[in-house]
């Protein structure tokens, strides 16, 4: 499983693995609204999520 | 992905191919200079007061217009920040703020609703609320422009940045479309306001074509502070959900925000410039406005 942890929301998902893309859809989360790291390293939506990978979301929306 | 200039690994997919963080770092700055340089939003005369707040919108304008005073030997920026009294939420953004500008010497300034109005927005807001029914946004939006404003003629800055984005922008094309606030629009646009009254600062928006997620990502690849806090007082908005609607339409379609913002730009030439010449002052403070009381002075006469 993946693990992928919420900046905004500080909530944790574990999602089947796949891509970027495909991990936020099954999350239900805009790709526009986040950005996506592993490792320190932001990935792309087509980038492949391994299994056992910890995902962060960043959201890129500043509230207030 | 692989970036389009060279064989790294891509960190963000833009409308004309993917970028590595160097080569996103660069097409961010180059963009930002491009914008300030077409629209002419700074010259070598001008003395710049930021807007800022602390969060990402803000450091990155503050920080691309040192860079940029630099390059051209402009007289350097400096910083100016509002205190609402919000808490849990400004003390925090205040702070980083602080932080940066300690660590890249800009003059920070510091202005507050409890010194300017005598309360907090939170001390406020119930007194004002009972007797307008006004929520706290309508309050802290009023005396902030307000103390911008005076804050930066203080100053005696000619050019007030702030750090509007492409995402700000378009929204508030769209609201103001979708609500008929015809009057609004061509105050809208990289240099809002040409042709103002004295008393009103020049405000530019250097981040006009800047995404919320590349903004993001320049301050995450930079390594500047920003931690993530939302205000309380946040509501989903009318605001709020044209941003949903749009961040839907891009990811399904994407460039539908740049294009709002490119027809927007390309209307606007057709809006005669307004010349708010006869705009009056305030009879208690002195401030510019069109009525004898202004918005912020009639708010704290209710206190
Ligand atoms: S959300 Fe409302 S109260 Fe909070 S900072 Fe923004 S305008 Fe002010
Ligand atoms: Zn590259
Ligand atoms: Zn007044």
């Amino acid at each position: 499983m993946v693990t992928v942890h919420n900046e905004k929301t500080g909530t944790q998902h574990t999602t089947k693995r796949g891509s970027v893309k495909e991990i936020l859809k099954e999350i239900n989360i805009n790709s526009e609204t986040v950005l996506v790291v592993r490792n320190n390293t932001v990935l792309t939506l087509d980038k492949e999520v391994k299994e056992d990978d910890v995902l962060m979301l960043l959201s890129v929306i500043s509230g207030g | 992905m692989q970036c389009l200039k060279c064989d790294k690994d891509a960190v963000i997919t833009l409308q004309h191919g993917a970028l590595c963080p160097s080569h996103f770092l660069a097409y961010f700055e180059k963009k930002v200079f491009k914008t300030i340089s077409k629209y002419n939003l700074v010259t070598s005369t001008d003395r710049v007061c930021v807007a800022a707040s602390g969060g990402k919108d803000s450091l990155t304008v503050l920080y691309l217009l040192k860079k940029y005073a630099e390059q051209h030997r402009y007289p350097p920026p400096q910083a100016l920040i509002i205190n609402e009294g919000i808490a849990g939420y400004r003390d925090g953004t205040i702070k980083d703020l602080e932080l940066f500008c300690n660590e890249h010497n800009v003059p920070l300034h510091k202005k507050s609703f409890k010194k300017q109005f005598g309360k907090d927005l939170d001390e406020a807001y119930p007194i004002i609320n009972s007797k307008t029914k006004k929520k706290p946004c309508n309050i802290c939006g009023v005396w902030r422009r307000y103390l911008i404003n005076k804050g930066a003629k203080e100053l005696d800055a000619t050019v007030l940045a702030t750090g509007h984005n492409l995402d700000d922008e378009a929204q508030a094309v769209m609201m103001n479309i979708m609500k008929a606030n015809h009057a609004l629009l061509p105050k809208l646009g990289p240099k809002s306001g040409t042709g103002t009254h004295k008393d009103f600062v020049q405000r530019v928006k250097p981040l006009y074509f800047c995404s919320e997620k590349e903004t993001r990502l320049y301050t995450l690849l930079k390594k500047f502070k920003v931690a993530y806090t939302e205000c309380p007082n946040v509501v989903q908005s009318y605001r709020a959900d044209v941003r949903d609607v749009l961040n839907q339409m891009e990811e399904k379609y994407p460039g539908t925000k740049t294009a709002v913002i490119n027809s927007f730009l390309h209307i606007s030439k057709l809006y005669p410039v307004q010349e708010n010449v006869n705009i009056g002052s305030c009879t208690i403070c002195n401030e510019p406005s069109n009525k004898n009381v202004c918005n912020a002075c009639t708010l704290e006469g209710m206190l």
